[in-house]
């Protein structure tokens, strides 16, 4: 059993008296079960049909909007592949979607949906037979993916990789239709070659953060009693059975306890043959646990991403934009000192300002017993609240100063002059800027709290001393209190 | 509703136990085969202790046998709230970072045995009667022959690991 694992016994008092059977489950504090509270919403996810009626509506659009960037005017914002994508979605899945619904992107994500078909050949009906182990007949190559690569390495460089190019990215739709394209394409290739959700564990640079991020929500997908999942001699959930496939992303329930990599596609819900899978609403930043160096790397990169697109996009430095903004300026030597700054910061830099910290730390709590690497993943953790709150206070001026667009694209989707809902010509105008800031200073204490919470608590786990566990957590506390007073600054001035 | 370990009778006691390796059986066997193309050391290693188990339930028969008469039918796990010895895996995760190998696997069996061991040795001071009390310790004592067995064959995985 994993050490940092916290089991809870839950016993209740039954109105005869009689103690009823105990469950043991890896969630932890005050919860609501969903498909209980909301029998309709368990009717729903155990549709056969539920994932491709969310998918397809999704992929509809996702190629209406390929077409505009394809089709439709250069101007960034005058095309809806940007403003949608990069303004919209992103606010939502930022702001949303990921802090309340965890993965939920990924359960109506069009990307896999033809690698899906390649490897199922079925849109909506499970075949049943004998795959690699699984119980359920699957097409494709079906090949196992490199041990080595079993991390999210390659996600991390593709994501900081992408966002170091954002400027063309998020700017020219063409290039966005490039991106976008190559991933599905991508996605299809993979799945043929390779099982189940490979492109989506290993290679998605959106997935990599989604991985990381899902950890702070709210919202779980998790076995309702562990006892239940031990006993079960199927393991239907992993394998596939004549009600659901195997999980296409290689989770076993019975021991899932962080939300990582589980993209909620709900076909352990229907397979599970003891009807054992809860959809739970739980506490904010209840998953804590990093596994290895990749997560805690992803955590770096976020953070540094996150103050990068601060100072380029929101900033006052005019040369840090220009540097930026290669595919404008043309200033590849500044370009090669941002791009390198950046990459710099996010693998070298934070990584070496954080050990440093975990280093002084356990000097200071003078438990040299503790391990370097240990405490150094499990006090990573401090950056994944931190992190998503420091995109989320980002994401907030990008909507108010933007948003307008939105209804601009909605009635012009390719900037071609239409004004299908007459709201075309509606003149650019931001939403109370002037709140802006009273939005982001909060976002950011609430994540260094939760930050500074959360190291405190590992630490408290780790030395089972409150004045030791404080001690061990102090240089990391400082460190994010230091990020976040240069995010006020940067945010508020 | 299922029934509470310490309610079953001596008799039961020993069928349940034969219910729970035979249930065990067929998990290993689930193990061995969901493993089979991602780690063939580890889904072979399932497949021998699949075996053990199918070896200790002719053992734990076979003492029935002795005792009470010819064993019309074990009594399944299901019927029974508490969890006896189940072999799990370890980790959610094993597909998604690979590292399901002859020692994980060896480790989880690991962990099911030394539950089932704990399980019984709990219960000895808690029987109600004297012969109860004897059916639980010879359990006990089997279950912490296939812990020594386990452990035995472990460290022999780690030093082949090693060499």
């Amino acid at each position: 059993m994993n050490a940092l694992e916290t089991i809870e016994r839950r016993s209740a008092a039954a109105p005869t008296g009689l103690p009823e059977p105990s469950k043991r489950t890896f969630l932890t504090g005050r919860r609501m079960e969903l498909f209980e509270k909301f029998p309709r919403l368990y009717w729903l996810v155990t549709r056969r049909w539920f994932q491709f009626a969310v998918v397809v509506p999704n992929l509809l659009f996702f190629y209406a909007f390929l077409i505009a960037g394809v089709f439709g005017s250069p101007v960034g914002n005058r095309n809806i592949i940007i403003i949608f994508i990069w303004i919209l979605w992103w606010f939502a899945l930022i702001t949303a979607l990921v802090p309340f619904a965890s993965r939920v992107w990924c359960t109506v994500c069009p990307l896999p949906f033809f690698g899906d078909w390649i490897q199922r050949r079925a849109l909506i009906n499970v075949r049943t037979g004998r795959t690699c182990g699984l119980q359920n007949q699957m097409y494709g190559l079906n090949k196992k993916w490199p041990k080595a690569l079993s991390n999210i390495w390659l996600q991390n460089i593709a994501f900081l990789g992408l966002c170091t190019f954002s400027a063309m990215l998020v700017t020219r739709p063409i290039v966005t239709v490039w991106v976008l394209g190559s991933l599905i394409v991508l996605a299809a290739l993979m799945a043929g070659v390779f099982r189940g959700r490979t492109f989506c564990n290993y290679v998605c640079p959106i997935s990599g953060f989604l991985s990381l991020f899902s950890m702070t929500s709210t919202l779980a997908l998790r076995s309702k009693d562990l006892d239940v999942c031990a006993k079960c001699k199927t393991k239907s959930c992993s394998v596939g059975s004549d009600k659901g496939w195997a999980c296409p992303w290689g989770i076993y329930m019975g021991k899932l306890d962080r939300n990582n990599y589980c993209g909620l596609c709900m076909e352990c819900v229907k397979s599970c043959p003891n009807d054992n899978i809860g959809l739970f609403l739980r506490p904010a930043m209840s998953d804590t646990r990093i596994k290895g160096y990749d997560e805690s790397w992803k955590a770096f990169i976020m953070l540094t991403l996150a103050a990068a697109y601060s100072i380029v996009l929101l900033g006052p430095y005019g040369i840090v934009k220009d540097f930026a903004n290669v595919a404008e300026v043309g200033d590849w030597k500044g370009f090669g000192i941002y791009a390198g700054g950046l990459w710099l910061t996010a693998l070298a830099a934070l990584p070496a300002a954080f050990a440093a910290c975990v280093w002084i730390g356990r000097r200071l709590a003078g438990r040299s017993d503790l391990g370097q690497k240990e405490i150094f993943l499990g006090l990573s953790y401090v950056f994944v609240p931190m992190g998503l709150l420091a995109w989320i206070a980002f994401s907030f001026p990008l909507i108010m100063i933007n948003g307008s667009y939105i209804l601009n694209v909605m009635s012009d989707p390719m900037g071609r002059g239409w004004d299908l809902f007459r709201t075309a010509q509606i003149h650019w105008s931001p939403i109370l800027p002037e709140y802006v800031g009273c939005i982001q200073a909060p976002l950011l204490f609430l994540g260094a709290f939760y930050a500074i919470r959360a190291g405190y608590r590992f630490a408290l786990e780790k030395t089972g001393t409150p004045a030791v566990a404080v001690r061990l957590a102090a240089p990391v506390s400082i460190l994010v209190t230091a990020i976040t007073l240069a995010f006020l600054k940067l945010f508020v001035g | 509703m299922a029934r509470k370990f310490s309610d079953l009778t001596p008799e039961e006691v020993l069928r349940v136990a034969i219910g729970v390796e035979i249930a065990n059986g067929e998990r290993l066997r689930t193990f061995a085969d969901m493993f089979s193309q991602q780690s063939p050391e580890a889904s072979s290693v399932f497949k021998e202790m699949a075996e053990e188990e199918d070896q200790h339930k002719a053992v734990l028969v076979a003492r029935y046998a002795q005792i009470y008469a010819k064993l019309a039918d074990p009594l399944p796990e299901s019927e029974i709230s508490d969890v006896l010895e189940a072999h799990d895996l370890q980790d959610a995760e094993h597909f998604i970072f690979d590292d399901m190998d002859a020692r994980a696997a060896l480790k989880a069996v690991l962990a099911a045995e030394n539950v089932a061991m704990d399980f019984y040795r709990r219960a000895v001071p808690t029987a109600a009667t004297d012969e109860l009390r004897a059916v639980y310790a010879e359990l006990a004592d089997g279950e912490a022959d296939h812990v020594r067995r386990v452990q035995e064959r472990l460290a022999a995985q780690g030093m082949r690991d090693a060499g």
